[in-house]
């Protein structure tokens, strides 16, 4: 099951790299223009990417983690 | 009258379809415990992602976001949605074993899944204590959300007292005969509702200020400090942002009703869908409140305090036309009462369970339970419109507090359902801690700067986790039995 312990640990990363992205929102990114076709700030527009990034990386790590799981049982 | 018309109709489609759901599913129900307080623990992925989110989003979600983000502008958004996101790790990982061990030991209650783990009556009792006396005032907002919106909606035809009245009495008829099964039930339509109609909103409020950009526009040549991530005042600092991005997720599944939620679960793909699907929604849907708060700036400058709590339906009265005004109320409505209905039946099934029939009745029958449950949710409906005669708070202020103070029970539950080797007396001693340390820093006992920056939840949270560590690897493991 090395691949269950790989998933298990990948939860701890997601974590970890959703605060980094914070970080770098504060440390690297000076959009605070109204941009774009909505004119909403720049960092709203990369904190909805971040989400989407977050929601796909813990669907992916949920569902490969379930499918290692049952074929370890198996 | 043409002013009273068509909110009238409104109110009566929702609140009859409502009171319809929630007696049909009374007639499924059955009086056990489990079936009325759990739904007979057999909610599928598709009921439990909508209870969940329409358990969680409140009159915080459809007034306190738009009130406070008036104040602060956009920085609000991120302090609310990124944390919330983060909460689809808090349900998967305390979810998926809470709902295992409950399972496995026959537990509906919170405090009795600690107290069957580690084994401690005096560690669930203080369990309960911290849940009820932290979920009464977050109870209290939904009222008084309630209140604010119909009086503003009806032009004071109906006052905010009998409005917060009227919400009440409707939850508790369907509560009380229906139990989980019914609320679970109309969550679904109140769920519904109140993510259509919030973008109904903002789609409207947009329209009338010349378009999303437009308004946008004006509101950044209006004051620039509202597209700031510190927010106007600079009140949101780096620390803050992920103090709260932590908070989030460290209390919401502390809530009773939100824990019990777990329990209701009918398969662990239930489960995992729901944690899934979670942040997929808050990621654009906290952004409506939030817009709809900062463009209040420009109709309604010079607001302060609390008073900028009611800016959604002051807006939608000054732009929508009232049919449209009514619709969205019944959404902010149908906000309020999926958290307040979940809200009683979790602390009445808590009271039930831990006080009466573990405590005064031992001998209770299963249909006692049931009927003493359903006492115990008039009375706390009664205690939560009291509360809500006076609101003392902003709803955002109202909600950190109580956030907070369910955060400290955040490592007790971890540790019950994950380490075998903890101590329920290092629990016990972290929780007490916990919440004297919270209680300090609050009231400015501990001077603010211990904090170093962050809120003062997260200090707190370490302070307990680390409590229950050196007394767990110091002290006796407990006689629970632990989950699988």
């Amino acid at each position: 099951m090395n691949l269950s312990k790989l998933l298990r640990n990948g939860l701890f990363w997601t974590a970890i790299f959703t605060l980094l992205c914070i970080l770098a929102l504060d440390l690297g990114f000076g959009f605070e223009e109204s941009i774009g076709p909505l004119g909403l700030p720049g960092w709203v527009y990369y904190l909805i990417a971040l989400q989407m990034l977050f929601a796909l990386l813990f669907g992916v790590f949920i569902r490969s983690y379930w499918k290692a799981r049952s074929e370890g049982e198996r | 009258m043409e002013n009273v018309v068509a909110p009238a109709i409104a109110l009566t489609l929702y609140l009859g379809l409502t009171v319809l759901i929630g007696w049909y599913g009374y007639r499924f129900s059955k009086s056990t415990p489990d079936d009325y307080f759990l739904a007979g623990r057999g909610l599928g992925p598709l009921l439990l992602f909508f209870t969940l989110i329409a358990t969680n989003f409140s009159a915080f979600f459809f007034l306190g976001f738009a009130g406070r983000s008036y104040h602060v502008g956009y920085s609000f958004y991120g302090i609310m949605s990124f944390g919330t996101a983060l909460v689809a790790i808090s349900i998967y990982l305390v979810g998926y074993k809470a709902w295992q061990a409950a399972r496995q030991h026959s537990i509906i209650s919170p405090p009795e899944l600690i107290g069957v783990l580690l084994g401690s009556k005096a560690l669930k009792m203080v369990y309960l204590a911290v849940m009820v006396v932290f979920t009464i005032p977050y109870l209290a907002i939904q009222p008084i959300g309630a209140g604010y919106l119909l009086e503003r909606l009806t032009d004071g035809a109906i006052s905010y007292y009998w409005g917060a009245g009227l919400l009440s009495i409707i939850i508790v008829f369907y509560v009380f005969f229906g139990g989980m099964r019914s609320v679970a039930w109309t969550d679904v339509l109140q769920g519904v509702l109140m993510m259509t109609l919030m973008i109904v909103a903002v789609i409207i409020v947009a329209d009338k200020l010349g378009g999303i950009g437009e308004a946008n526009r004006q509101a950044l040549e209006l004051d620039r400090s509202l597209f700031s991530r510190e927010g106007r005042g600079e009140v949101y600092q780096l620390r803050s942002w992920i103090s709260f991005s932590l908070l989030w997720p460290l209390a919401v599944p502390m809530f009773p009703q939100i824990l019990m939620r777990f329990f209701t679960a009918k398969s662990a793909r239930a489960l995992k869908t729901s944690a899934v699907l979670y942040p997929f929604v808050t990621a654009f849907l906290f952004l409506g409140p939030v817009m709809i708060g900062v463009w209040g700036n420009l109709v309604f400058p010079g607001l302060s305090g609390n008073a900028a709590d009611q800016i959604l339906p002051m807006m939608l009265q000054e732009f929508a036309p009232l049919w449209i005004g009514s619709l969205v109320t019944v959404g902010a409505l149908a906000a309020f009462m999926s958290t307040m209905d979940s809200q009683l039946l979790a602390l009445s099934t808590m009271l039930t369970r831990d006080v009466y029939q573990s405590v005064l009745r031992p001998a209770a029958t299963l249909q006692r339970q049931v009927f003493v449950g359903r006492i115990l949710i008039v009375l706390l409906a009664a205690t939560g419109l009291v509360i809500a005669l006076q609101p003392h708070d902003t709803i955002a202020g109202i909600v950190q507090n109580t956030f907070s103070g369910l955060a400290v029970l955040f490592p007790t539950t971890v540790a019950a359902l994950y380490w075998r080797r903890t101590s329920a007396k290092a629990c016990l001693l972290s929780i007490l801690c916990g919440e004297a340390l919270l209680a300090g820093f609050v009231s400015g006992v501990i001077p603010p700067g211990w904090t170093m920056g962050f809120e003062p939840v997260i200090p707190v949270v370490l302070a307990a986790a680390g409590i229950i560590i050196v007394g767990s690897l110091a002290g006796k493991q407990s006689q629970g039995r632990p989950g699988s």
